[in-house]
């Protein structure tokens, strides 16, 4: 296995359902990695980064929530499905609103935990793409940028320049490196990279100039 | 019960009565000694009167049996005075009759020590108090008072007699009629005192009129007979001697129905009777030499005397048993039949042989209704077997046994009873007979009934509180099982050939399913209404599976968990639904009283301990906010409460349930966060070890 392999985690206290989990991911034809409690979890090094968990509500000791809140601190972005024998609306909401991929109640059915992980593995992906498109927009000047949130936003080169206040050959310029800095081919496909940059919430330099 | 068939015939409280008696009239020595030195004085005289003509031969000398009765009747140290009281009777009865002074302080020596010598004996044998009455008494009367003493002071006195050279009779003559004559007069005379002396002290009741007719009759009648027998008749050979048996069917009246005090009065008439007859030279004893006469006449009345005053004795001894016994029956009987509780005997087939007055009210029925009919009609079909198993387990056992079951009532409700059987057994070692008493406890068991109602209703709202976490419990193992069959397909898809791991799923699929019928049948436990069933509990064991059902509540609560098993844990003898609910609602009761504590000071810890004393302790402690010092008084009152949603049954119900297993409940607060809660109950002998 190496650092790209996609590992599914395991987090839960009670020793048959674990191991009854770890069984069917494996028939699925996942890697898994197992652990008790949500302190095993935290302590053990990742093999990979890549991957999802799932994760018991209730645990002794921290709760899974807890355990959400500490990996979201420590920047660790794997996506969460929550499972649990019993839950609160109050709860799955928060657990959703932190990001949770799914909140699943015991017993699970197969299709429904495969779905949740498969979800959870793409958006895994998506996560680390856009991870990827936003340190390349760090690399962007200001300048690139404020021309990047008018190309995107439909404005002529032409506008754009004159907004600036600089050269429509400037502006050109501009556009062609921020297009090779994002990897984008063509207009379209810079306006996606955009998109999905906002959504992550990486901000424009200036909202106020930002038109959709 | 009649109050006139009521008596008080207390045989053994008189004597003190009498004794009282006694000395209230007697309370004066000096009183007591004139009275003796009269009677002795006259006592002379009067044997003086019965002697037989022409030569004086005393055949009744009454002042030594006067004496012996006067020391018999009077406490020991009075004896000196009444001894000295009767000097100058002495003296003037003797000197009447021209005795040298030497011959009467003689005769006063061998009379004081005759009366000595019978009296002390007699008092040694029978006690301060002698009393004629019965057999034994009697026999010593006679055989120390009537033979002994006057048989061994008349040799002193023929040997007195003999030193003074008075009179001109031998030795042995004058022994023999001394004897005789002391012998004659100390049967007649102490027994009639000491007979009437007890009589008069003791009290009698009121004799009733027919009781004095009666006894009138036999007077007259034993008069009549004896006036004819030893007055009327001609001296001489012709007279018929059987007649002088005329007077004994008098006499057996007289012992038979006046006992001692009436023989010994007849007999004492009969005697006077007979020697003044005699004396006079009439009846069937005058036709010889006076001293024959004397001889055959004094063997005559000592024989019939003797065996008249044993026989009265005996009977009257038998008499007073059997008026004892039927006191004492008439004071059971009164025991029993005044009693509110229902006492009865059966036979092993529960057939009725006695039954008191409480059990015929209670099932309000006549006695002669209940007697030889089988009580196993009054119990209610359902329960008919057990009971006759349990009086069969009881003949077999024998000993004391208890049970409670429910009666028929006569307004044909049910009623419950406690009962504690007896059993009895015969000569034979086997139970004849089975003694029960019994109480009504149909209000007792009413309120253990709605006890139990209440304790189950408060166990169903618990479980409610806990759904949650019972869901999770279940859950728990389905989701395991569910898994586990899914990924047994998707093994068998891909490889049908890995069969050890399927194998291995299968056995986990197994435990995972007895682990949840566990939780639910632990739960339907729990529910379920019933009686109290006491059974051997390991504690350790009950609170784990308290534990195991609010695990998942304390982990939702945030509520950290900490739990300690003694070992070698001694056993408890309870039901264990009911302490499990106890447990439970302290477990609960710890959790809600958190829930303004920081989560991350949030603990419960249940332990258990085992104490020398014979208790096991349970102790539940959280961080919780403590109990409010005024609220301690009323913790466990029924319906207070501190919380919202609260009924205010739940420690109620605890404390109802730890008393009912003879234990003890107690809360303090923890001297840092929350309070503690103790369940001590005592502990069976038997340990159970604790793995």
């Amino acid at each position: 296995m190496n650092s790209t392999t996609s590992i599914v985690h395991v987090v839960d206290d009670d020793d048959s359902y674990r191991i009854a989990l770890q069984r069917l991911l494996k028939a699925a034809g996942y890697q898994t990695r197992a652990y008790a409690s949500a302190g095993e979890f935290l302590m053990t090094p990742r093999e990979s980064a890549r991957g999802c968990v799932v994760l018991d509500l209730h645990l002794p000791g921290p709760s899974g929530l807890e355990l959400q809140e500490a990996l979201s601190l420590r920047g660790e972005k794997l996506p969460i499905i929550f499972i649990s024998g019993y839950a609160t609306i109050p709860v799955s909401v928060s657990a959703m609103k932190a990001g949770a991929i799914d909140f699943l109640t015991k017993p699970v059915k197969r299709d429904v935990l495969l779905e949740a992980v498969e979800a959870a593995m793409t958006r895994a992906e998506e996560m680390r793409s856009t991870e990827a498109t936003s340190r390349q927009y760090q690399g962007l000047t200001q300048r690139e940028r404020d021309v990047l949130v008018r190309v995107v936003g439909g404005k002529m080169n032409k506008e754009i320049a004159a907004e600036l206040g600089i050269a429509e050959r400037t502006v050109k310029a501009h556009r062609a490196h921020v297009m090779q800095k994002l990897n984008a081919n063509s207009l379209p496909e810079l306006v996606q990279i955009s998109g999905r940059l906002q959504h992550n919430g990486v901000p424009p330099s200036n909202p106020s100039a930002y038109l959709i | 019960m009649k109050p006139a068939s009521v008596r008080v015939p207390l045989p053994s409280a008189t004597p003190w009565q009498g004794h009282a008696r006694l000395m209230k009239f007697t309370s004066s020595p000096v009183a007591a000694a004139v009275l003796v030195s009269v009677a002795y004085y006259l006592g002379a005289k009067l044997g003086f009167k019965l002697t037989l003509q022409p030569q004086p031969v005393s055949v009744l000398w009454p002042p030594n049996a006067i004496l012996l009765a006067a020391l018999l009747l009077t406490p020991h140290r009075w004896w000196g005075l009444l001894l000295l009281a009767i000097i100058p009777a002495h003296w003037a009865s003797q000197l009447q009759s021209d005795v040298p002074q030497a011959m009467i302080l003689c005769w006063f020596i061998s009379n004081c020590c005759e009366a000595l010598m019978g009296a002390a004996c007699i008092r040694w044998l029978l006690g301060a108090k002698p009393r004629l009455d019965t057999f034994r008494g009697m026999s010593i009367f006679i055989a120390w008072g009537v033979f002994l003493a006057p048989f061994l002071s008349s040799f002193l006195d023929a040997g007195f007699v003999a030193l003074n050279h008075w009179g001109e009779s031998s030795y042995w003559a004058v022994w023999r009629t001394r004897f005789f004559s002391n012998a004659l007069a100390a049967l007649t005379l102490v027994s009639v005192i000491l007979s009437w002396g007890g009589v008069w002290i003791r009290g009698v009741r009121k004799p009733a009129g027919p009781f004095i007719l009666e006894a009138a009759l036999l007077a007259i009648g034993l008069i009549a007979v004896s006036l004819i027998v030893f007055v009327r008749q001609e001296p001489g050979l012709q007279t018929p001697g059987a007649l002088v048996y005329l007077p004994l069917p008098f006499l057996l009246w007289a012992a038979v129905r006046f006992g001692v005090p009436g023989a010994s009065a007849s007999l004492l008439l009969v005697t006077l009777i007979s020697i003044w007859g005699t004396a006079h030279g009439w009846g069937p004893f005058a036709s010889r030499s006076p001293l024959e006469n004397a001889r055959s006449l004094q063997i005559f009345l000592l024989v019939i005397c003797i065996t008249q005053l044993s026989l009265a004795a005996a009977l009257e001894e038998r008499r007073k048993a059997e008026e004892a016994l039927r006191a004492s029956e008439e004071r059971y009987r009164e025991v029993i039949e005044t009693q509110t509780d229902l006492i009865c005997r059966f036979l092993p087939d529960t057939t009725l042989t006695f039954v008191n007055e409480a059990y015929c009210r209670f099932f309000n029925r006549q006695r002669e209704q209940l007697i030889g009919r089988r009580f196993i009609e009054l119990i209610p079909e359902p329960d008919r077997e057990k009971t006759l198993e349990r009086i069969a387990a009881l003949v077999h056992a024998r000993g004391v046994q208890t049970a409670e079951h429910q009666v028929l009532l006569p307004n044909g409700r049910l009623g419950w009873h406690h009962w504690v059987n007896h059993a009895i057994c015969g000569s034979d070692g086997r139970v004849v007979e089975l003694q029960a008493i019994g109480h009504d406890i149909s209000d007792r068991k009413q309120v253990e009934e709605a006890n139990e109602r209440l304790a189950h209703v408060s166990r169903l709202a618990m479980v409610g509180e806990l759904t949650a976490s019972i869901a999770h419990e279940i859950n728990q193992p389905l989701g395991a099982i569910l898994s586990n069959a899914e990924a047994a397909t998707m093994l068998l898809d891909a490889d049908p050939g890995n069969i050890d791991e399927i194998k291995q799923i299968l056995a986990d699929i197994r435990k995972d399913d007895v682990r949840a019928s566990d939780v639910i049948r632990h739960i339907r436990t729990l529910l379920r209404k019933r009686h109290l069933e006491m059974e051997l509990l390991d504690m350790n064991q009950l609170v784990s599976e308290v534990l195991a059902l609010t695990r998942a509540e304390a982990r939702k609560r945030n509520i950290a968990w900490k739990s300690e098993f003694a070992p070698a844990l001694p056993a408890v003898r309870g039901d264990r639904v009911h302490l499990q609910q106890v447990l439970l609602n302290l477990v609960l009761n710890g959790m809600d009283a958190m829930a303004d504590t920081p989560q991350e000071e949030r603990w419960l810890a249940v332990s258990t301990a085992g104490y020398e004393s014979g208790q096991v302790e349970i102790i539940v402690s959280d961080s919780g906010q403590g109990i409010r010092p005024d609220r301690f008084p009323r913790l466990f009152e029924t319906f207070f409460t501190t919380k919202k949603e609260g009924m205010g049954l739940g420690l109620s119900i605890s404390r109802m349930i730890v008393e009912a297993h003879r234990g003890q409940i107690r809360a303090e607060n923890n001297s840092g966060r929350g309070a503690t809660f103790r369940v001590i109950l005592p502990a069976h002998q038997n340990v159970i070890s604790v793995s």
